[in-house]
């Protein structure tokens, strides 16, 4: 059972936070809740103008689901009759309103207001112990309409920061291909599905995406040219270049920890083999030497091992390695399929693809790298390709589930699933990671 | 008589201009209509030329999946072979095909099976229903000495763990700790060599090269030795000792010429020639 525990004291300050701040402890329950009951309320607007409440309501949104989906907390909301009264006269219900969360038992509640300067929507928010009124944290943004999503999932991963000392992941991105188009191209979405975008644009096969560390590029292999090679997508100028283009695949990356290396597959000596090349030099040496095929590289969160597919033992299996290619050793041994692993960022289990000699689907599964127990995370329809959150806590991944293959996450356990994209014939998800700026 | 001539010649050729310049607007006209005509047409053979592509992209990844796929089935089919082979030479169940024990889960507590959840009664429980200890965990019997295994089992996953997260110091401190235990004799070379890698992560090869060198010599018919062998050479390689590297990949070569780490060393061979 993973646990998380942080202990905020007084020696915790974030600007313009008050002084006088409560221990809490939070913890990360196996069934996906946290054990902090969390009260949000709505935001109250201060001076009413066009459009505010539309707003008002996005951010409400917003902030419901990135506290629940951090797994932290035990979100609640205000009742109906209460919220509703609120919106008539709010300066009278505070009182009643910190009272309802006295008796609802929440340890902390946010509450904020909202209104509109210029072109600019202001968020001004408390994070508040209702036992004491005890502010942990007071905060003021201010969002333009363009980015007011970002804005709130940063305001998120303030509240998540401020209460456990880590970074929430309501500011990632999942990169993943589509057919929408009519072609396999690269898409972009936020991590709860909004703003979709399509990256590429040139009409083939594009396969498997990867982020680099530091959030700025995406590595991923195209037939763009006629070879299945590898380019370069960033983030940042919009724009594409080839990266490696060796005779016959060029496939799978799988960027380092530190950004200076690449795990690929390449077929160039004969088979699918494991190779690794040094990012900006280019120096490339060879991981492995069997006969069957390796692929499908994922490093682990020090950089030091990488575990794999490989058939070399007749079926395809997780293997992990050092990242020199030595001490191999096998990890799997379910039904006759196990591939496309992905080590956790931390570091203490890995999620592959396996399908069952009497079932045929392809289900998600996740084993423990110290006690190689396996468990299922998924049952329903085909389940491919996947890649964890950067925090730990969450998969992504494609099924078919509801007809045809869509993206979607589930928490490290199986026990909650959230729909990412819902048209198009979506596959291959890499989730981003965390932004700081 | 000459200026009759440059009267008359004008005067003939205007006729014929006229009829000229007449004829020559259709043909305009006509050659209009078909450049308008062909380029329709390259448009058309454009898209049919895009839609080929495309076409041919999926053909290519088509043809490659098929040929992983054939070259894991034949491939399967050879091994299925050799695991009969091996099963009737060792008397063993060959319901794992091939390849050595070089697994930690062979060595220490059996495979385990895969866990599908189920709810008390055995059902079989849907997505949203999951609840906590899916997992198959390892095997509890409940007498004195089976706890104490779990716990010294502990420790070393404790360790491996820690040395995961990149804690190296802890885990060198907790593999220590188990090899005092003296217990789980299969995982003794591991926790050797994994102190070994630890003290080589953290870049102290000097002392990596010392507990590589106690997985050799004191777990002489370990599976960990070629890895031992090839890690020193690494070290060695790391420290700028051209000498004493060569010799260690030399001896992976000669001493394990089919282990993996024999392959890797042979390149290393090669980068110090």
């Amino acid at each position: 059972m993973l646990i998380v525990s942080c202990v905020l004291a007084a020696l915790y300050f974030l600007p313009g936070t008050a002084a006088g701040q409560e221990e809490i402890k939070v913890k990360i329950g196996s069934s996906g809740r946290g054990e902090v009951r969390f009260g949000v309320e709505p935001f109250v607007i201060t001076a009413p103008s066009d459009k505010i409440e539309q707003y008002r309501q996005i951010a409400y949104s917003i902030l419901l689901w990135d506290l629940r989906f951090s797994l932290r907390f035990d979100v609640d909301e205000l009742d109906d009759d209460l919220r509703s009264r609120m919106y008539t006269d709010p300066s009278k219900m505070r009182k009643e309103r910190s009272k309802a969360w006295l008796d609802k038992g929440v340890d902390v509640f946010v509450r904020g207001e909202i209104s509109k300067e210029d072109l600019e929507y202001k968020i001004a928010i408390t994070l508040n112990g209702p036992a004491s009124e005890a502010r942990i944290l007071e905060k003021t943004y201010l969002a333009k309409r363009s980015d007011f999503r970002r804005v709130i999932h940063q305001m998120s991963n303030d509240i998540i920061y401020a209460m456990t000392g880590e970074h929430g992941i309501g500011r990632t991105s999942i990169a993943f291909i589509s057919k929408r188009t009519g072609n396999k191209e690269l898409f972009l979405a936020d991590c709860d599905g909004f703003n979709e975008k399509r990256l590429t644009g040139n009409r083939s096969i594009n396969l498997s995406p990867a982020w680099s560390p530091f959030g700025d590029e995406i590595i991923f292999t195209s037939f763009r040219d006629g070879n299945p090679d590898l380019f370069i997508f960033n983030v940042l100028s919009n724009s594409t270049r080839k990266y490696i283009s060796y005779p016959g695949i060029n496939s799978a990356a799988s960027w380092s920890p530190d950004g200076k290396e690449i795990a690929l597959t390449l077929s160039k000596d004969g088979n699918p083999e494991i190779y690794i090349v040094e990012f900006w030099t280019g120096k490339i040496r060879r991981l492995t030497y069997s006969k069957g095929i390796d692929t499908s590289p994922s490093w682990s969160p020090t950089g030091k091992e990488i575990t794999f597919t490989s058939d070399r033992a007749g079926t395809p299996a997780i293997y992990v390695m050092s990242k020199d290619g030595s001490n191999v050793r096998r990890l799997t041994f379910v039904g006759n399929y196990n591939a496309s692993p992905a080590w956790s960022p931390l570091g203490d289990r890995i999620a592959f693809v396996g399908r069952s000699v009497d079932e045929g689907n392809t289900d998600l599964y996740v084993v423990d790298v110290t006690s190689k127990d396996v468990m299922r995370i998924s049952a329903i329809g085909d389940n491919v390709d996947p890649c964890w959150s950067p925090d730990g806590y969450h998969v992504a991944f494609a099924s078919n589930r509801n007809g045809a293959y869509d993206i979607y996450t589930i928490t490290w356990d199986g026990a909650k699933l959230h729909r990412i994209t819902y048209s198009g014939q979506n596959y291959s998800p890499a989730w981003s990671p965390v932004m700081l700026k | 008589m000459e200026r009759k001539t440059k009267v008359l010649i004008p005067l003939v050729l205007l006729p014929f201009t006229l009829l000229n310049g007449c004829a020559t607007h259709k043909d305009v006209l006509n050659l209009e209509d078909r450049m308008s005509t062909s380029e329709k047409r390259e448009k058309e053979i454009q898209q049919e030329v895009a839609s080929l592509d495309s076409l041919i992209s999926e053909q290519t990844d088509l043809l490659y999946s098929i040929r992983a796929e054939l070259r894991t089935g034949l491939e399967s089919v050879t091994r299925d072979m050799e695991a009969v082979g091996e099963a009737v030479k060792y008397g063993e169940r060959a319901d794992y095909t091939g390849g050595p024990l070089t697994s930690e889960t062979d060595q220490t507590i059996g495979v385990p099976p895969v866990s599908v959840p189920r709810d008390e009664e055995g059902t079989v429980v849907a997505e949203g229903e999951l609840t906590p200890g899916g997992s198959v965990s390892q095997d509890t019997t409940e007498n004195a000495g089976a706890g104490e295994l779990n716990l010294k089992r502990a420790i070393y996953d404790t360790a491996y763990l820690d040395m995961v997260r990149g804690n190296y110091e802890l885990a060198i401190q907790g593999f220590e700790q188990f090899i005092e235990t003296g217990s789980q004799k299969e995982l003794q070379d591991n926790a050797q060599y994994w102190i070994g890698e630890s003290l080589y992560s953290v870049g102290k090869h000097d002392e990596a090269i010392t507990a590589f060198q106690v997985v050799v010599e004191e777990y002489p018919r370990g599976n960990k030795v070629p890895a031992a062998l090839f890690k020193i050479g690494k070290c060695y390689y790391e420290l700028n000792d051209s000498e004493e590297a060569s010799r260690y990949f030399q001896s992976v070569v000669g001493g394990y010429p089919h282990s993996e780490e024999a392959k890797l060393a042979t390149e290393y061979l090669s980068d110090l020639r």
